[in-house]
Parts: C-alpha cells; structure tokens; sequence
C-alpha cells in the first residue's frame, strides 16, 4: 500500500483498498491495516463499500461490454400479432422507449464471463398484442442458468415481466397502458411480474382474475371457469367475475382455487376486465405519527396483524403513505426507519430491535 | 469484510450503484442544507453491507431510497435537528408503497443508461485490465506481462480508473443540480397528479 503514496480524501484512499482487496495480495498485516482504518471512522467503512461496489460494476460494465462486441446481437423473440386492432394503446411505445433487462432473469444469470444483454429495443419494437404459444426465450441463451429451468417455455414479455408456461399452456397478451392483461387459455403458467404501478398485471383464468403489481405467481386452469393461484413472492389480490371488490389477498406461499361454475345471468356486454377498476387501493396516510399507532389503524382493517416487540420501536414516529391492504409494506418501512427488523412469527408481522 | 458476503456485494453494484446518482440528487435538494451528502452517502452504503440477506427486497430502488432517508434522519436526530415533517413530506410520498411511479422507473432506466456511459469513459489501459483480469481470467502476473507494465501498475491503473469514475460522477451530479432545483415545482405537481384527493 505504500508505493501507491499520499492521497487526498476518504473516497480515494477507499478506492485504493477496494482494488487492493479484488487485486492485490492481502498479507494479514495489510488485512489488519485495512481493518484499522475501516475500525477508524464509520465513513471509511461505507466509503469503502461504495468503492468495491462501483469497481464490481465498472468490471460489469466492462465485461457486458466486451460479451455485446464479441456476440451477434441477439435476435428478438418470433412474437407472433394476434390482434392488430388492439393497437390503440396510446403512449405505449413512449413507455418502452427505454427497456431495462428484466431483472430477475439477471440476477439468475452468472455473474462474469459472457453475459449478454437481451435484445430489448428489438422487443419493443414488436407489438403490443401477442399470441404466444410457447415462444422460447433465445436472449438466454448466452447465461444459461434460467432458460433451463422447468419443462416449459418462457416468455418475456414487452414490459419485462416473464411467463414460464407448463406443458400445455396457452397464453394470449394484451398490455395496454393502463392494465397488463394475460388470459390463460390452457394450462398452469408462472408469471414474474415487473413492477408497474399504473398497469396492474391481471391474469385471467376463466371467469378467475388474479392481480398484482409487482410479484411471482402461478395460475392454472380449474374447469371452463376456475382456476388455481398460487404466490410465490408479494401478495396477489384473486377474484371471480366483477366481484372485485370482493377480492381475496393472498400473500406468498397461499394458494387459492376458484371455480365460480357458469355464469348465472346472461353474459354482459363488455368483458369483465374492462369493469376493472383502477388499482387505487385505499391509503393510510400518516403525519409524524408514533409508529405504534400506526400499526393498530393497520392491525383494524387487515388480518395479518402487526406486532411491535419493543416498545422503543412504537414510539419512534413516521410519516408517509401506505396501501391500508399491505401491513408487510408498512413493516418493513417502519423497520427501515426505527432501524429494526421484520420477522414473521405465527402468521403474524413483528417489529423487533436488531 | 470479505467475500463471504459476496451476494450482497454483487446486489449493491447492480441495483444500487446506478441509483446512487438520483438518490445524491434527492439528499441535495431536500437536505443539503442540513446534512453531508456524503456522510447520509457512506452510511446508506454502511447498512446495506450490513444486510444478511436481500431475497426480501424487491424494490432496490426503493430500499436505497428508504434507507438514505433512515441514514439521514438519524444524522439529524443526532444534530438536533427534529422538524423536518414539511421538508420531506413530498419525498415521503415517493415511497408510498416502494414501487416507483412509472416515470420514475424511467428515470431509474436512464440512470442506468448514465451510468454504463460514464464505464464505458474509463481509460483505455483500466479498461484493458479489466478485460484480461476478468473475461480472459489472468492473474495479476500474466496480466502485467501481457501489458508490458509491473504489477504494482496493474493496480495503479485499476485505482486511477476506479477514482476517475467516481470523481466524474460525483461532477455530473453537481452539476446536473441546477436543473433538478427546477424541477422540484413540477414534481411535485406530478405527484399531486397521481394522488387524487
């Protein structure tokens, strides 16, 4: 470390360890030297952090770099236009101007050696309106990893979010800008949605609906009008019909099988899912509010309950908006700020000191 | 501090590096005034590190942004400083839920976008380690060798390159500064948009 000489600052000497570290030859007594200035000052300590983060990502970048030089670039997935009709969905393509990789199948992928940015633009550039019949993921094909798992097909659809289709499953996709609607013709699909608040992602089984904005969930068909849904990640809010407000949320690891049966009164005239109403769930608004309060107005309108274990944590106050629907948001943040954690014991949420 | 802990590490420069832009932005304008950007920084960095797992965030973004905002606070509480309701409650509003609202996922789109841009300005010969070191898998040694430089260099080359880039994004934000003050009145008009009542 000494022949790298005098520098000014904290980022710059955290830089000089941050390469040292992924670089160099550690000795122990340049390990306990490393220990001792980070023991020095807690900002050496994020200092140095931040370092090695931004020299892992410049290495990504450069390693993404070098894989999009040295590959052809990936060809986009062969969707096929079911609807040309369906193009009215206004500012759709102002949405996607700017696609990101979809992120889960990122993080499955390794982290060095060849990886290959998905040809996103290419995808943007296809329809909104898709049929998909088991249109295989070739953007994978340079990470492995993801594209091997299950039997079935994945589909990455245009707003990022993936379908992995079981033998059998049929999907037909229509993402309008204010709602992501997937109708599940056959079979039992698994959907990573992309979170996207304004267009909630529905999946239609029958005369079964299962929505969410932002999660992992699976659906099968159950009969002409059923359905089975199960959560993986987040929680998914499942209803029959135009029963939404009647709808059941089931958080992850729940499973749920509607089978409304036949319609009773004459089919109406629009489809359901254009009665859907906007996602805009009820808030619970707190104003510098002690954070044990705000739990009970939760704990009123939700049967997972929030518990708060030590009282330090209740009296510290919060401010904010929340889904009333969503005591696992309001947890968390609330964990976040009173500097707690978040476990869950008994089918109940608890608050406790680290 | 070592590579045990190593998912972690990756999650923080993929998700939140390329945030760290916007979320500097943010604590500027809302409370520069009031605390060191650098010090809320450093410490966000801090307890993110010191996180056992990240299966549990789903919203990096989001996570970053709440736990500035813990990092701040608490800097404040410590200086004394305890009203700070009105000054962040638009912010607040931002994390309703930790799922951004569609313009600010372009936003975090285009921060990525910036972020590659300003990778892709590192020298040529940091560049060119990185290559050897990590696609083509050389040690130190054969690296130096291949460039011609001692190994010592290797490093150096690697630490210029490394303080380069942060220095340069430090810059950008400084002075992309300006024109955030004036967009503070139209965001929170857009806010306001979004929340109906």
């Amino acid at each position: 470390m000494a022949s790298t000489g005098p520098t000014n600052g904290i980022d710059d000497q955290a830089a000089i360890w941050a390469v040292e570290a992924a670089h160099g030859d550690m000795t122990p007594e340049s390990r306990a030297d490393l220990e001792r200035w980070l023991a020095a000052d807690r900002r050496h300590r994020g200092a140095y952090i931040r370092a090695r983060a931004w020299l892992r990502a410049a290495e990504e970048a450069v390693v993404e770099a070098r894989a999009a030089a040295v590959s052809p670039p990936v060809a986009a997935a062969p969707l096929v236009s079911d609807n040309d009709n369906e193009r009215d969905h206004g500012d759709q393509s102002r949405s996607f101007a700017a696609p990101t990789p979809a992120r889960p199948l990122r993080r499955a992928l390794p982290c060095w050696g060849g990886r290959i940015v998905a040809g996103g633009g290419a995808l943007a550039a296809s329809l909104a309106v898709l049929l998909a019949l088991g249109v295989p993921l070739p953007s994978l094909s340079g990470g492995g990893g993801a594209a091997e798992e299950g039997a079935g097909q994945i589909v990455r659809l245009r707003d990022g979010s993936v379908a992995r289709l079981g033998p059998d499953a049929r999907i037909q996709v229509v993402l309008a800008d204010d709602i992501r609607t997937i109708t599940l013709l056959s079979g039992e699909a698994t959907f990573e949605v992309a979170r996207d608040k304004a267009r909630p992602f529905v999946v239609r089984s029958g005369d079964v609906y299962a929505q969410a904005t932002g999660t992992v969930y699976s659906v099968g068909r159950v009969g002409d009008t059923g359905g089975t849904v199960k959560v993986l990640e987040g929680s998914v809010l499942v209803w029959p019909r135009d029963e939404r407000d009647q709808a059941v949320r089931l958080a992850a690891g729940g499973t749920v099988t509607l089978d409304p049966g036949p319609e009773p009164a004459p089919a109406p005239d629009a489809p359901p899912v254009r009665r859907l109403s906007p996602p805009d769930m009820a808030r619970i608004s707190l104003d510098n509010v002690p954070i044990a309060q705000a739990a009970q107005r939760f704990n009123r309108v939700n049967s997972t309950k929030i518990v708060i274990a030590d009282p330090a944590i209740g009296e510290i106050r919060i401010i904010g908006h929340y889904k009333s629907n969503d005591p696992e948001q309001f947890a968390r943040a609330a964990a976040m700020i009173s500097g707690g954690q978040v476990r869950h014991v008994d089918g109940d949420i608890v608050i406790f000191m680290k | 501090m070592g590579d045990q802990c190593d998912t972690v590490a990756a999650w923080i420069a993929r998700e939140i590096v390329p945030h760290e832009a916007a979320i500097r932005r943010w604590l500027a304008r809302r409370w520069g005034h009031a605390v060191d950007v650098e010090d809320v920084i450093q410490e966000a960095y801090c307890r993110l590190a010191g996180l056992a797992s990240i299966d549990h965030i789903d919203n990096p973004a989001g996570y970053f942004h709440r736990t500035a905002h813990a990092a701040a606070s608490d800097l404040m509480r410590r200086a004394g400083i305890i009203n700070f309701t009105l000054m962040t409650r638009i912010e607040w509003s931002d994390v309703m839920d930790g799922e951004p609202l569609p313009d600010q996922a372009m936003e975090a789109s285009q921060e990525l976008e910036r972020v590659r841009g300003l990778m892709s300005a590192l020298p040529d010969t940091c560049r060119r380690v990185i290559e050897l070191r990590r696609v083509e898998g050389l040690s130190r040694k054969e690296t130096a060798e291949r460039l011609g430089v001692s190994e010592n260099d290797v490093k150096n080359h690697l630490v210029r390159g490394l303080q380069k880039v942060m220095k340069r994004m430090a810059e950008q934000d400084a002075r992309m500064d300006g024109d955030e003050q004036a967009d503070a009145g139209r965001k929170a008009e857009r806010i306001g948009k979004h929340r109906p009542h």
